[in-house]
């Protein structure tokens, strides 16, 4: 019920001013396991609702920011799915890694989550 | 209720002005700065705020598989909680989720870390992060060696250790630094390091402009009764000072109008500016400053002017297409306010003259509020977030302007094709819209800090300033 209403508030505010922060929506991001050996193979995944189409950029924050994946998001869209895999090449180091999720669209403000497991 | 609140709202946004500010959802925000560390046994979580309107509480949650293990809530502004020991046991891996809650209930995102608990002590007791260095205070009853990682780095550090510092960090980088003994993680935080940091511990002038800035040059030196005369200085070492009070490091950019003649060349005022060394496209800025007094000729100025003009503004980006964001400027007939301002070809020629999309905020971030001038004698932040939805001042974390993207602004020149550098100085003018300074004028701004975070949208410019260290 809330995300319907949070879906109709989203489409009514743009039928008015379009105000930033209710055009899309990161509705949650994971990786998976949370916690594994070096070696592990590790999915990311992350559920999205927007109202214009975006750009989901997914960035690995480890030795170097290493960008993973760009998704196109279709616009008027309802908790959209996407995921897939971090190779275990860059998590050769034991330790916390992060990963961030960036909505991006022409002239609109980006959205970020961020999303953390362990290699050890 | 609430929903009737919340549509009567949309509907009520429909029929006011638009546009409307940018509403930050809570269910958008995300808590993106946090460490873990453990004393005496126990777990300690700290974290910085996420910055929600009315945010209630902070709430912290920790998991050992699908087991709640303990959880617990603070008010906001602890931003610290304690996982007691005897929750927790060494080398089992915990999920602690933090996240916040609003007035009305709704809940920020989660962020969920992974924490293997050590049998030391281990804590992040302080942590500094800048634009391209770390400060970082550590307690430990490790016996053994301990290292710390960070960015695909290993460093060993020696027992005893307590204050580390750590160079050659990329600006606008995620880090996430673990303090480990033996196989554990035992204490991690993460960070994104700021694009510029300066905090002016300087000695000489020539400290201020080794690195990070150069000096502007006077402007329009033979026009009299001109409101911009004299407004970006020469001779300008003279007219800079470092000092510390009360254990803060500023610098005091001065102007003066010397002697009792009246001769515009005795009109001084001074400037820095980082063009050619630091510009960067898209991130939030913050100035903490204060004034000296409110005189006629006073005009006091932080802004930003384009680097690297948007090649679609006509006439080659030259200004006003290629855009001016004046973060502040305060002029004596309203010395309670400052102004809030961005200059666009529609804002500037379009209308007829030097107008540009302008307000004005006292210290509260009124709108025209009638406020009382010495409140600038304190110390006060000045900010500007400049993402691709737009720009947005605020005056001390209060919102106080914001210019869509989308506005009508003909040529719009703050892309992402676009990148800005700063400017900050204290002029006397001659005329007009700041006044007219007479012989004797004397006055200055102090600056404590100029701080630049990222934000998502943030393209970090290959500036001189971090792959030559300093200005070119």
């Amino acid at each position: 019920m809330k995300k319907l209403l949070m879906i109709a508030v989203i489409a009514l505010s743009m039928a008015a001013c379009e105000p930033e922060g209710d055009l899309y929506v990161i509705s949650s991001v994971s990786v998976s396991p949370i916690s594994g050996d070096v070696g592990t193979e590790f999915e990311w995944q992350a559920e999205v609702s927007t109202l214009v189409a975006s750009e989901l950029t997914v960035t690995l924050n480890g030795a170097e920011s290493v960008e993973i994946a760009q998704e196109s998001v279709e616009g008027k869209s309802i908790e959209q799915l996407f995921s897939g895999v971090i190779s275990s090449g860059s998590l050769s180091q034991p330790g916390i890694y992060s990963v961030s999720f960036t909505l991006s669209s022409p002239g609109r403000t980006s959205l970020e989550r961020t999303a953390y497991f362990e290699v050890k | 209720m609430k929903k009737i609140l919340l549509i009567a709202s949309v509907f009520a946004g429909f029929f006011t002005a638009c546009p409307q500010p940018p509403t930050i959802m809570t269910e958008t925000v995300e808590i993106s700065e946090w460490s873990i560390g453990q004393k005496d046994g126990s777990l300690v979580v700290q974290w910085t705020d996420p910055s929600v309107d009315n945010l209630k509480s902070i709430s912290v949650v920790t998991r050992l598989g699908e087991e709640v293990v303990d959880e617990g809530s603070v008010e906001p502004g602890t931003q610290t909680y304690t996982i007691p020991k005897d929750k927790v046991k060494v080398g089992e891996s915990y999920l602690i989720t933090i996240f916040g809650l609003d007035s009305e209930n709704n809940k920020t995102a989660e962020t969920s870390v992974p924490h293997t608990v050590s049998s030391a002590n281990l804590l992040f007791e302080s942590v500094n992060v800048y634009d391209q260095y770390a400060e970082l205070k550590i307690a430990s009853d490790a016996s053994s060696q301990l290292t710390l990682e960070y960015g695909g780095q290993s460093i060993t550090i020696d027992n005893g250790t307590t204050d580390i510092r750590i160079d050659n960090l990329k600006p606008g980088q995620t880090y996430i630094f673990t303090l480990r003994t033996e196989n554990h993680s035992a204490a991690t935080f993460t960070r994104k390091t700021m694009l510029f940091w300066d905090d002016f511990a300087y000695s000489t002038p020539e400290d201020l402009t080794a690195s990070r800035w150069t000096w502007c040059h006077r402007e329009n030196p033979n026009l009299e009764n001109h409101w911009s005369f004299s407004m970006r200085g020469e001779g300008n070492a003279e007219r800079v000072l470092f000092n510390t009070e009360e254990g803060v490091n500023f610098l005091r950019l001065e102007g003066y109008y010397k002697g009792e003649e009246k001769n515009p060349e005795n009109m001084l005022g001074a400037g820095v500016r980082s063009q050619g060394c630091f510009y960067f496209t898209f991130g939030k800025v913050e100035i903490r400053f204060r004034f000296k007094d409110s005189l006629p000729g006073s005009f006091p100025a932080l802004w930003m002017m384009p680097q690297n003009a948007d090649p679609g503004c006509a006439n080659g980006g030259s200004w006003p297409y290629g855009g001016e964001i004046d973060i502040m400027e305060r002029v004596h007939s309203r010395p309670w306010l400052v102004y809030n301002t961005a200059h666009t070809e529609n804002w500037s020629t379009a209308a007829g003259g030097y107008a540009g999309e302008s307000s004005q905020y006292n210290v509260a971030g009124k709108q025209n509020g009638s406020g009382k001038a010495e409140d600038w004698n304190k110390w006060n932040i000045v900010g500007i977030e400049w993402s691709r939805g737009g720009l947005q001042w605020y005056v001390n974390g209060v919102r106080t302007k914001w210019i869509p993207a989308e506005d009508n602004l003909g040529n719009y020149p703050f892309t992402e094709k676009s990148s800005f550098y700063l400017i900050m100085n204290m002029s006397v003018a001659g005329g007009g819209f700041a006044g007219k300074a007479e012989p004797g004028f004397y006055n200055y701004i102090d600056i404590d800090y100029v701080k630049v975070t990222p934000n998502a949208d943030t393209i970090v410019q290959d500036c001189p300033y971090y792959t030559s260290g300093g200005a070119q």
